[in-house]
């Protein structure tokens, strides 16, 4: 935990000095008073001195890593896998539409997360984004990505 | 007209079925977020913000309290028959509401919970009542200065008072003004680091953001380790609480409400720290501290009383003052933006229906959930029964769904979901989210303020010091923000001396 906190710390601290340097691209348009480059100056340089602040108080702390920080492999596994059904489901929302991609989508995580038989998969994976779809789309008229090739 | 004929005005537009449909769906609602653990207030009410955009602005409003307030209840539900808080505010809780649930008393626990918090969730709102109108023309002098000392003021106590590093919290304040900047800068109109993308030029809307950070974030975290909740047994017999209970419990229902409103009313405590204190100062006083922590009714009656009465103080704080002093009232505000109206001491006098409608709206929810609650644990346990891999896609569809009908817009969701992974590491390193969202909620208006100050004093910055309201509240931001590391400073010379004597 040290480690990735220490390189946050830096990331930060970089990050800190580009925005510093985005704001002097800025153009200053105000008559009197600070202009638009005024707050991302001062959050550069507050990001800066934070960031700083925060790498020598860890470099200074306990090198222990608390327990449960890196999780198992199971636990490794079953958030890579809805970081990525997460991914696609946003990519390809607009494409294949709400109503069929939710159906895939929820059968993909009910499927990688619990144990359940085949057909309660499914039954789960039609059920749930059907009733959703009746009460956002069908009553209370919430539109939603109906999508290029289903159309739905 | 009195503050009496204002309510009744109020209950008037509270008692629409509209409005009544939204505080008993909200309190349910709420109650069941409540109890999810990791699911806060703050996710749950950020997910039914674009859901409310069907509604007018009362209704949402009346909606989004009834799950504030729902969630305080909810959360008492896990940790007094799990031992897993579902809120924050609800960690207390779990102490000695635990350990009655393993002593056979899981029943008066939870009726102990639900009264304080009826009790205190009635006067928080009768506070509101007395307080908000006089409070609301007092704060009609703020001018820029003011605003941005109490914004001000705000951060720092949320950074300060929150849990965890102080540094870290104060860097997510910083980045969360980072994403506000992004977009078209509020005064002059220039287009700030959009890289030439149009999709940026509107800035990054802060319900993608919070709904990312607080709900996606948690679900990523939960994943690490699907923890099966197996309830302890309770009755409804038992939540008939004897006179000697009433007795036991009524000091610790005053005092932790009296301390949980007056700590919740200031910017940045919130719940969370009010059922602490109200827990600690409870044992504190207690002639038998040393049963505290093995089933001890003042231990639940006081946070519990503690938290639904912070709720009323941040609500007071979010109307009168137009600063919300939590993640939960930071997402209200920005619903309340958004549907055309802006907190503030203004609100009471241009649109009183609005204002106490809501109170009066208050007064109902939390008869509703007092009703609700008590026969209807053990609906709530048969839905938290439900497998983690059934809530996850009823999570993110009800997230999307929410996302998207805000602008109709991808670009929003594509922002949900970098903010749910980012959510994720914050949360893993230990850096608070709800400043960040917070610091996005307010960053335009801050801003604002900010350069209207310097413009009015002709850059010079002592107008913040040199005006008695914003100079005091200037002082109060400044001690809140060098008081941890005053102590940190105090505790490490305390270590090192005993160090060296050993």
């Amino acid at each position: 935990m040290k480690k990735g906190e220490l390189a946050i710390a830096a990331f930060l601290f970089l990050m800190g000095w580009w925005i510093l340097w985005q704001a002097t691209m800025l153009p200053h348009l105000s008559l009197s008073g600070p202009g638009p480059e005024f707050l991302p100056n001062l959050v550069g340089i507050l990001l800066v001195l934070l960031s700083a602040m925060m790498f020598v108080n860890t470099w200074r702390g306990s090198a222990v890593t608390p327990e449960g920080f890196i999780p198992d492999r199971a636990g490794i596994i079953r958030v890579s896998t809805m970081v990525v059904g997460l991914f696609f489901y946003v990519v390809l929302l607009e494409t294949v539409g709400y109503l069929v991609l939710t159906i895939i989508y929820t059968f993909y995580t009910v499927t990688a997360m619990s144990k359940f038989r085949w057909y309660t998969r499914l039954a789960l994976s039609v059920v749930i984004p059907l009733i959703f779809y009746q009460g956002f789309v069908g009553f209370l008229e919430v539109p939603l990505p109906r999508g290029t090739i289903f159309g739905a | 007209m009195d503050n009496f004929s204002n309510l009744m005005m109020g209950f008037s537009v509270a008692l629409t079925w509209q409005n009544l449909a939204a505080a008993f769906l909200g309190a349910f609602i709420g109650t069941i977020v409540g109890a999810m653990p990791g699911i806060g207030a703050s996710a749950g009410i950020a997910m039914l913000v674009p859901v409310s955009f069907n509604y007018d602005a009362t209704t949402s409003l009346i909606l989004m309290c009834a799950v504030y307030y729902g969630c305080m209840y909810g959360g008492t539900i896990t940790s007094v028959l799990v031992n897993l808080p579902g809120e924050s505010a609800s960690v207390m809780t779990c102490i000695d509401g635990y350990a009655m649930a393993k002593k056979g008393q899981a029943g008066k626990a939870l009726a102990v919970a639900q009264i304080g918090s009826f009790i205190w969730g009635t006067l928080g709102v009768l506070a509101i009542m007395l307080i908000g109108p006089p409070l609301a023309e007092f704060a009609l002098s703020f001018g820029p200065p003011e605003y941005f000392a109490l914004m001000f003021l705000g951060l720092t106590c949320l950074s300060a008072m929150g849990e965890g590093s102080t540094i870290k919290a104060l860097i997510m304040v910083v980045l969360g003004l980072f994403f506000a900047s992004v977009g078209t800068d509020p005064l002059a109109g220039a287009a700030r680091f959009t890289f030439g993308n149009f999709m940026f030029l509107n800035g990054i809307d802060f319900i993608p953001a919070a709904v990312g950070l607080f709900a996606l974030g948690e679900l990523l975290i939960e994943a690490e380790t699907v923890i099966a909740m197996s309830f302890g047994k309770y009755s409804l017999r038992e939540m008939i609480l004897s006179k000697q209970d009433w007795k036991d419990s009524f000091g610790a229902w005053t005092r932790g409400g009296m301390l949980g409103f007056l700590v919740g009313a200031l910017p940045g405590a919130g719940a969370t720290i009010s059922s602490f204190i109200a827990y600690f100062v409870e044992k504190k006083i207690s002639k038998h501290p040393e049963t505290f922590g093995t089933g001890e009714i003042q231990g639940v009656a006081a946070p519990e009383a503690a938290n639904n009465a912070a709720t009323a103080g941040a609500i007071l704080h979010l109307l009168v003052l137009g600063i919300p002093g939590s993640g939960a009232t930071a997402v209200m505000l920005g619903a309340l933006m958004i549907h055309g109206l802006r907190p503030g001491p203004l609100l009471f006098t241009q649109n009183p229906e609005f204002v106490w409608g809501l109170i009066a709206s208050m007064y109902i929810g939390n008869i509703v959930l007092l009703i609700l609650n008590m026969p209807l644990v053990p609906v709530f346990v048969a839905i938290l029964r439900l497998p983690y891999s059934v809530l996850v896609p009823i999570i993110v569809t009800v997230s999307m769904i929410g996302v998207y009908s805000v602008n109709n817009s991808m670009f929003d969701v594509g922002a949900m979901f970098v903010f749910g992974v980012l959510g994720y590491f914050f949360k893993k390193f230990d850096f608070p989210v709800a400043p960040m969202v917070l610091a996005l909620v307010l960053g335009e208006m801050l801003e604002r303020s900010l350069r209207q100050s310097l413009a009015m004093s002709h850059n010079d910055p002592s107008i913040f010091f040199t005006r008695p309201i914003a100079a005091l509240l200037m002082a109060v931001a400044l001690v809140s923000l060098l008081m941890p590391i005053v102590q940190s400073g105090m505790k490490r010379r305390k270590n090192e001396g005993e160090a060296a004597v050993a």
